[in-house]
């Protein structure tokens, strides 16, 4: 057996040990695999949220505008639900929201949903809103000072929380959810379970403390590790969490 | 004036390496995005582009371990790992492919969908380059797939014969800090989300084997490197003739550190530059072959006695006088052509 191999790549039969070879490929492939499998394996738990945005459904209502364009309804489950309305993307549907609509209407659009979180991708053009002149009226829910809370979590876009994007929290998503409140989409806030932004769908839509929804001024917050000096109000299904910027501290 | 560059072949070992690498991408990409789809219920799987982002981002991080790990190994173990690096610019290249679809969808995923022009979101909604929980790392990630690129488009022995064996040497160099950019890229990025401590043993595993490797080349090439003096008439004294095996060749580093390859060929010596024109590969480790000094690294040829390839190729290197005298091997460290572009 030669022991002393010069390998000379442009040979057509080059003095390599084959077998060596190919079984290196073959660990390399494997080991590749293995690890592939492995990595893959570990990501952190994705969220329970889904949309199917090809199930396009129209949705029976009453319009409210404040603090985000919102559809309250019983079309979901039988129950009277806070289901919030947005575009297909990362930018608000109140521009097309015609001015002097209100009152009972119909909505086209998909479900984007985790458990009791809920909202309406309407359909591109004009007509995903139509008055609903039949329709029911449903009672806008009163509010419930809930008292002072301090919270440590993160600052999201409720859009990829709800299951547009999973997951849709975290460093990595930081730079999409910093577009979506650009865009005006509603924003949560994801209380911190063992330092990771956690699992649950009860996490509570975020505002001011006027109960409206922060301006462009929020965005450098967004996605990052903050703490929150702020009030809860329970305004129907949805659990709002209160506080102005100057209560939010990044840790 | 056209240039005369070695068009290296495709040959049946190239064609099977491609294969084989090609084989593990593929193998690679495919388990890590089955695994992720069965890991969880069919309503709970993370989103199919996250799951895509993220196979050929790790895939392509891979990749570039495995290229940096060749160099120092063919060092440290050349019967090995020198064919390894026969085609190892067909890895860089597949690796910037990967990379640029893991940053292709990364970009469309994550900064598409809105009104805002997705490379304005990419590279200037995020200025906060003090800090470390909320850093752009995404900026890390753009500058290693630049660098990746000017490497991937260069790659061709065209632009080596272009450039000159120095500077695309240097260009590709950049393989280094490409590698620290994605370090950045990673730690900064995905390992703050992903707690596991898979990840981060990973991406510190990697790291620690890329530098004990460089370190441990280094370390023994520093070894061989030993400058040795010239005597009173300014000749080197090599070694007796009976010391360096046939066909062979032993390094010599005069004082200016331009390294010689003392090559034996029966019972003759000559003395070339240890720097192959292509890309700079260890002559003095290669072989003669059909009388031609044989580069280790892609088989570029010099004949001994002038320093030049046999035709039709034009490269040619600096030979140096050689002396022998009673059984021992002396080299003058003055070359006897000067390189015209060294
Ligand atoms: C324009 C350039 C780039 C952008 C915008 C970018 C963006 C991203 C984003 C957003 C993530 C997080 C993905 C997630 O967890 O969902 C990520 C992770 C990652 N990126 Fe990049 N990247 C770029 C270039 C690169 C390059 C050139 C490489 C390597 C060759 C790379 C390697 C990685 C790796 C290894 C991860 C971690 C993947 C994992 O979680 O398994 N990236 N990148
Ligand atoms: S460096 Fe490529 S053949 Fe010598």
């Amino acid at each position: 057996m030669k022991t002393d191999r010069f390998f000379v790549g442009w040979e057509t039969a080059p003095d390599i040990n084959r077998r060596g070879f190919a079984l290196g490929a073959v660990a390399l492939t494997l080991g590749g695999a293995g690890l592939a499998a492995a990595l893959a394996r570990a990501q952190s738990l994705p969220q329970s949220g889904f949309w199917d945005q090809g199930d396009v459904r129209d949705w029976r209502g009453v319009l409210q505008r404040a603090p985000y364009p919102i559809l309250r309804t019983t079309d979901i489950d039988g129950v009277a639900r806070t289901a919030f309305l947005t575009t297909s993307g990362k930018t608000s549907v109140a521009p097309r929201l015609p001015r002097d609509l209100e009152g009972p209407v119909l909505v086209r659009a998909s479900l984007i949903r985790r458990d009791d979180a809920i909202m309406l991708a309407a359909i591109d053009g004009a007509d995903w809103i139509a008055p609903d002149p039949g329709g029911a009226r449903l009672a806008a829910p009163a509010e419930e000072d809930l008292g002072p809370v301090f919270a440590i979590g993160e600052i999201l876009d409720a859009k990829c929380w709800f299951g547009a994007m999973r997951p849709g929290f975290g460093k990595t998503h930081k730079a999409c959810a910093a577009l979506c409140a650009r865009g005006g989409l509603p924003l949560a806030f994801c209380v911190s379970r063992n330092g990771v932004c956690g699992e649950a769908s009860d996490d509570p839509l975020f505002l001011d403390a006027e109960g409206r929804a922060h301006g462009r001024a929020i965005i450098p917050y967004v996605g990052d590790p903050v703490s929150v000096e702020g009030r809860l109000v329970r305004v129907g299904d949805v659990t709002q969490l209160r506080a102005s910027l100057n209560a939010i501290r990044r840790l | 004036m056209g240039h005369v560059y070695k068009n290296v072949q495709w040959t049946p070992f190239k064609k099977a390496y491609d294969l084989g690498f090609a084989a593990g991408v593929v193998a690679f990409i495919a388990v890590f995005v089955a695994a992720s789809l069965v890991s969880w219920p069919a309503a709970q799987t993370i989103s199919i582009p996250q799951i895509l982002i993220r196979a050929f981002g790790a895939c392509a991080f891979g990749l570039l371990h495995v290229i940096l790990l060749i160099g120092p190994l063919a060092r440290l173990a050349p019967q090995a790992f020198l064919p390894l690096l026969y085609n190892r610019r067909h890895l860089g290249v597949a690796c910037f492919v990967v990379a640029l679809a893991h940053a292709a969808l990364a970009t469309m995923w994550y900064h598409g969908f809105s009104d805002l022009n997705p490379l304005v979101s990419l590279l200037a909604s995020n200025p906060r380059y003090a800090a470390i929980n909320g850093f752009p790392f995404e900026a890390l990630g753009v500058a290693a797939l630049l660098i990746l690129f000017v490497m991937a488009a260069t790659s061709h022995d065209f632009w080596n014969a272009n450039l000159g064996p120095g500077v695309w040497k240097a260009l590709h160099m950049a393989v280094h800090p490409a590698y620290a950019l994605l370090a950045g890229h990673v730690l900064l990025g995905a390992l703050q989300t992903e707690q596991a401590p898979l990840y981060a043993g990973l991406t510190g595993a990697g790291a620690a084997l890329v530098v004990a490797a460089h370190l441990a080349a280094g370390l023994r090439q520093m070894r061989k490197d030993r400058v040795q003096e010239p005597l009173s008439d300014a000749w080197i004294r090599v070694g007796a003739l009976a010391d360096i095996e046939d066909k062979r060749a032993v390094i010599v580093t005069p004082p200016s550190g331009a390294q010689i390859a003392v090559f034996r060929d029966g019972e003759t010596v000559h003395a070339i530059s240890n720097y192959c024109r292509h890309q700079g590969g260890p002559l003095g480790e290669g072989r003669i072959i059909d009388g031609c000094v044989t580069c280790p690294w892609h088989g570029f040829q010099y004949r001994p006695e002038d320093g030049r390839s046999p035709p039709p190729y034009a490269e040619q290197v600096p030979i140096f006088r050689t002396r022998l005298e009673q059984g021992i091997v002396f080299v003058h460290p003055d070359p006897e052509f000067a390189d015209a572009r060294a």
